[in-house]
């Protein structure tokens, strides 16, 4: 390619920064490594144990997949999911909380409690004059509402 | 698996450098440009036959390398643009000298290539300094010739308007 201004060919003649001399080994050696995996997994196909290098591709391909899938918006997909965790945790510690009220209600209903009120019922009746004796009376007959005409006056009317 | 490591060693020996300047003027990270160069690899190990078909290797993998780091560059998003930018500023992706004239321009031809956006930084370097025609370039981007030519125009007359003052008064000297 021929470029005839000098502007662009001062700029051309611009050398880059060489490739730092370590890169190479670890690049190669990285993609060497895949290679091998590769390699083994072709080799092991069809048989049922799988490989450590398996398991490692079939890992990169699941997090590339979830990567490309995420990306996007990943600050809101963790927000989601703290929201989640949150909720979770609130739920947990309200099932934690609940066997304290179910005891206190249980609570309620133990003898000794039961003995208590009973007492207190009782100097209730007491205090309204009301005996233990008079309790045991037979009681009168319930009065029923009757018509006006078969009522009775217990008062002679002269 | 020997050959395909063998393969894989000429083709570093062969175009590294030309994938490492690329990266890293586009990226202006070194250690971003090391990510992407060992991906570019690592998915050449992980499919031989890749290469295969590419009749021009060089812009095949100069294709690859300017994907990933597209890739990058979304992944990274908005979260990392103000750092990005930051760096754009600082990382020059020239090799250092002694002469102070030149020392000074390739500080400002970095600074000026870095305020371009990343579509047309990339077209600049594979005209300027890979030597690709408007086409090859088409292909390599994936996008149309007249695109590649229409970016490469616009991003050397900002080059020319930032560096003009520099490049005249030191072809004066």
């Amino acid at each position: 390619m021929n470029i005839d201004d000098p502007f662009e060919r001062r700029i051309q003649a611009q050398p880059f920064r060489p490739v730092p001399p370590g890169w190479r080994a670890e690049i190669l050696g990285a993609a060497a490594g895949i290679a091998s995996m590769r390699n083994s997994k072709s080799v092991s196909e069809g048989k049922e144990d799988v490989t450590v290098g398996q398991r490692n591709v079939w890992w990169v391909c699941v997090k590339e997949r979830l990567a490309a899938l995420f990306w996007p918006y990943g600050k809101a997909w963790a927000s989601l999911a703290a929201v989640w965790l949150l909720i979770l945790g609130l739920d947990m510690s309200v099932r934690d909380s609940a066997p304290p009220v179910a005891a206190h209600a249980s609570a309620m209903r133990s003898p000794e409690l039961r003995q208590m009120l009973q007492q207190q019922a009782k100097l209730m009746a007491e205090l309204l004059g009301q005996t233990e004796d008079s309790a045991s009376l037979p009681s009168h007959p319930p009065i029923r509402p009757r018509p006006r005409t078969e009522h009775q006056s217990p008062f002679i009317h002269v | 698996m020997k050959t395909m490591s063998m393969d894989l060693e000429r083709l570093y020996d062969q175009h590294a450098q030309a994938l490492f300047a690329f990266l890293l003027n586009l990226t202006r990270d070194e250690q971003d440009t090391r990510d992407l160069l060992q991906e570019v690899f690592v998915k050449l190990a992980r499919n031989p036959g890749l290469l295969g078909p590419a009749r021009d290797v060089r812009a095949f993998l100069l294709r690859l390398a300017h994907n990933a780091a597209i890739d990058l560059m979304r992944r990274r998003g908005t979260q990392h643009k103000y750092h990005d930018e930051f760096q754009l500023q600082r990382i020059s992706p020239f090799a250092t000298t002694l002469d102070p004239d030149e020392t000074s321009f390739r500080q400002a031809l970095a600074a000026a290539l870095g305020e371009l956006p990343a579509e047309q930084r990339a077209v600049v370097h594979l005209k300027l300094w890979e030597g690709l025609t408007f086409a090859q370039i088409a292909a390599a981007l994936d996008i149309p010739p007249d695109t590649a030519a229409s970016r490469y125009r616009y991003g050397l007359d900002k080059l020319r308007d930032r560096l003009r003052p520099l490049y005249d008064e030191l072809n004066e000297h």
